[in-house]
């Protein structure tokens, strides 16, 4: 178990390509944390950089206080599961789970002790002379995780762990790693693209773009609180529904029209000397009303809710009613937004006002 | 049920048969001709009546062969041959591929273009002459003067076989040598104990390359050791050619007053020398259709 500390981490690739800006975060003794973003935003390469797999170009990694930044990958203490398992197809499960202590000479009867109770927390008992190839998928992950807990490190790194399970495994094993983390206590960070992922196992997630952390925060802050456009819609299945609104001689226009807003968010804009914003509002925070018009075109059902999407201000949206089945296509359904809970951003900065 | 043959299909098939039956007997053929003459009488021998069973059957040229010292000096240095140079051969050529497999290493595709140049464009056998006669002197002078040590080093490398054994390196994952390093392998580690592992089939049908080409190593053997003027060197191989273009050097398998004929003598020398060949292969073909990469990472 152990803390962490990155401190202005750049990553630049030799050919001048930089996938990692100035990424600052302190991560506390057992913490959960979540790097997440679209493809390519640079959570891997964070990942990676804490494993010892990528050089730090700029910047001081630290982990327990012990500078680490030039230390390689098997000084580290730390255990990662990746993506594809990587397992070691010509040995058992077994020896796959024992290979890093037989690496590091341990006793052979500490080995087994230690292999079983790993094989008993993820139900491999049975499996451990199999081959991998043996194996199914969701078995093989386990397995991968089970050679990261035998060594009992200072930190789990995760890379997509789930991504290769199908949708069904992929719910029961994340319950598996949440439940893990909470029995290990050990500070595990673990990268995805998926945010119901995010949402569900973070202490706090650190959403990336661009290679650059736009915020950092528990699930919930994240949710209800993005710092900025990217995070509002990244954040959130489905999306945020997004618009423009301009102020012009004191009247408001939603997408081009005409309209009254919610006086929350007309205080906030009258206090800003701006003129152009984005005003966001979640499908949840869409109420039957009679505010505004929704003019339905697609139902999705799901059971417990349905997804409606329509035109608002002339423009597609989402609303997710509780009574399903209420609305029919082409009917136009009156609606108000949940002010508590609309946001806004200025348009410029995409930076959130409230 | 059976679905029935349309008749192209019919034609088709009789042909690849008939033709299959003619080709392996073409190829078994010389190989029975061989053992039945070993073993016949000198009168059918030499007037070419054995054509494809023994005819008057008699063991004597084996176990002049077995009672001769020159054979079993040729026969050890041939397994020192084939044992060291295999070893040898195939330990440059794991370090060789397993490097060159790496895509971080500096210049690495001026090291490859260099080791495909060697296989378009051979030196030739002169130069090739000159670079051995020189690699001999070094060896001299660092005090390996035993010719053997000299053909097993110095034909260490074979292009072609560096280039398999890198492209099955290639072919094992790299979060695979990610996952050993974060578990605590050093670079040889990652190699001996995840690498070569994984690649075993690669490394078995290269071992056996390079184990029939040191065993059957003639013109190189040859030449060198007459270079070095140590005829107690010489290899099977060599042994048995020797013998076949003087027939004054067989009286010392096959007299005039033996029960065989000097040919028989010959052609028990060639059988007792693949014989080691048709008994490791079955040994090593097990590890050729295995891939043991499979299931170690999803694609």
């Amino acid at each position: 178990m152990a803390s962490l500390s990155l401190q202005h981490i750049d990553k630049i690739y030799d050919n001048n390509v930089q996938a990692v800006y100035d990424f600052n975060m302190e991560i506390n003794d057992g913490e959960f944390i979540v790097l997440v973003g679209p493809s390519g935003c640079g959570k891997s390469t964070t990942l990676r950089m804490v494993a010892g797999l990528e050089d730090i170009s700029n910047g001081k990694l630290f982990i327990d206080g012990k500078d680490c930044t030039q230390l390689p990958a098997k000084d580290r203490d730390i255990a990662m599961v990746f993506q594809n398992y990587a397992l070691y197809g010509h040995m058992t499960i077994y020896e796959n789970m024992a290979f890093s202590l037989m690496l590091a000479k341990e006793d052979k009867y500490v080995i087994h002790e230690k292999v079983m109770a790993a094989a008993e927390i993820l139900g491999l008992t049975q499996q451990l002379n199999k081959k991998p190839n043996q194996l199914s998928g969701g078995q093989r992950q386990r397995v991968a995780m089970g050679r990261a807990i035998v060594r009992n490190p200072k930190v789990f790194l995760f890379d997509e762990p789930l991504s290769n399970l199908d949708a069904k495994l992929r719910g029961s094993t994340r319950r598996e790693i949440k439940l893990l983390h909470k029995r290990l206590g050990t500070t595990m960070i673990y990268v995805t693209h998926d945010q119901t992922e995010a949402l569900t196992l973070a202490d706090r997630i650190v959403c990336m773009s661009m290679g650059h952390v736009q915020q950092i925060g528990t699930p919930l802050e994240l949710y209800d609180h993005p710092k900025n456009l990217f995070v509002a819609s990244f954040i959130g299945l489905p999306p945020m529904n997004l618009y423009n609104l301009k102020k012009e001689d004191g009247k408001f226009y939603v997408e081009g029209i005409e309209t009254k807003i919610p006086a929350r968010v007309a205080d906030a804009v009258n206090k800003s000397d701006k003129n152009e914003f984005v005003l966001g509002i979640r499908p949840e925070d869409i109420h039957p009303g009679n505010d505004f018009v929704l003019d339905v075109n697609l139902n999705e059902n799901t059971g417990h809710f349905t997804l409606t999407h329509g035109k608002l201000f002339g423009k597609t949206s989402c609303a997710k009613f509780r009574d399903w089945q209420r609305f029919k296509v082409g009917d136009k359904v009156g609606v108000s937004f949940d002010e508590e809970r609309v946001h806004l951003f200025d348009a410029e900065t995409t930076e959130a006002i409230i | 049920m059976k679905r029935k043959l349309e008749t192209s299909e019919l034609i088709f098939k009789i042909l690849s048969y008939t033709f299959l039956t003619i080709f392996s007997l073409a190829c078994l053929y010389p190989f029975i001709y061989a053992v039945s003459s070993s073993i016949s009488g000198a009168h059918a021998v030499d007037y070419n009546e054995v054509i494809l069973f023994p005819k008057d059957i008699q063991f004597d040229a084996f176990s002049s062969i077995f009672h001769n010292n020159q054979f079993w000096n040729a026969y050890t240095n041939t397994l020192f041959l084939t044992v060291y140079g295999t070893i040898w051969a195939i330990g440059v050529s794991i370090l060789g591929g397993y490097a060159l497999s790496k895509k971080r290493l500096l210049f690495r595709s001026g090291f490859n273009f260099f080791l495909v140049f060697t296989m378009w464009f051979s030196a030739g056998i002169v130069p090739q002459y000159l670079n051995y006669l020189q690699t001999q002197k070094v060896f001299a002078a660092v005090g390996i003067t035993d010719v053997k040590w000299l053909i097993v080093i110095a034909m260490g490398m074979a292009a072609m076989n560096i280039i398999l054994l890198r492209n099955a390196f290639e072919g094992v994952s790299s979060e695979i040598e990610e996952a050993a390093i974060v578990d605590g392998a050093t670079e040889f580690q990652v190699l001996t104990k995840v690498y070569i592992p994984m690649s075993q089939s690669t490394i078995a049908t290269v071992a056996l390359f390079f184990g029939i080409s040191r065993w059957n190593g003639y013109f190189w053997a040859r030449q060198m050791i007459a270079a070095s003027g140590s005829p107690n060197e010489q290899p099977l191989q060599v042994f048995i050619r020797l013998l076949l273009e003087d027939y004054t050097n067989l009286e010392t398998l096959a007299s005039w007053t033996a029960p065989y004929s000097p040919n028989s003598a010959i052609y028990a020398l060639i059988i007792v020398a693949i014989i080691p060949i048709l008994v490791i292969y079955p040994f090593i073909q097990k590890y050729f259709a295995k891939g043991v990469n499979m299931g170690g990472v999803k694609e």
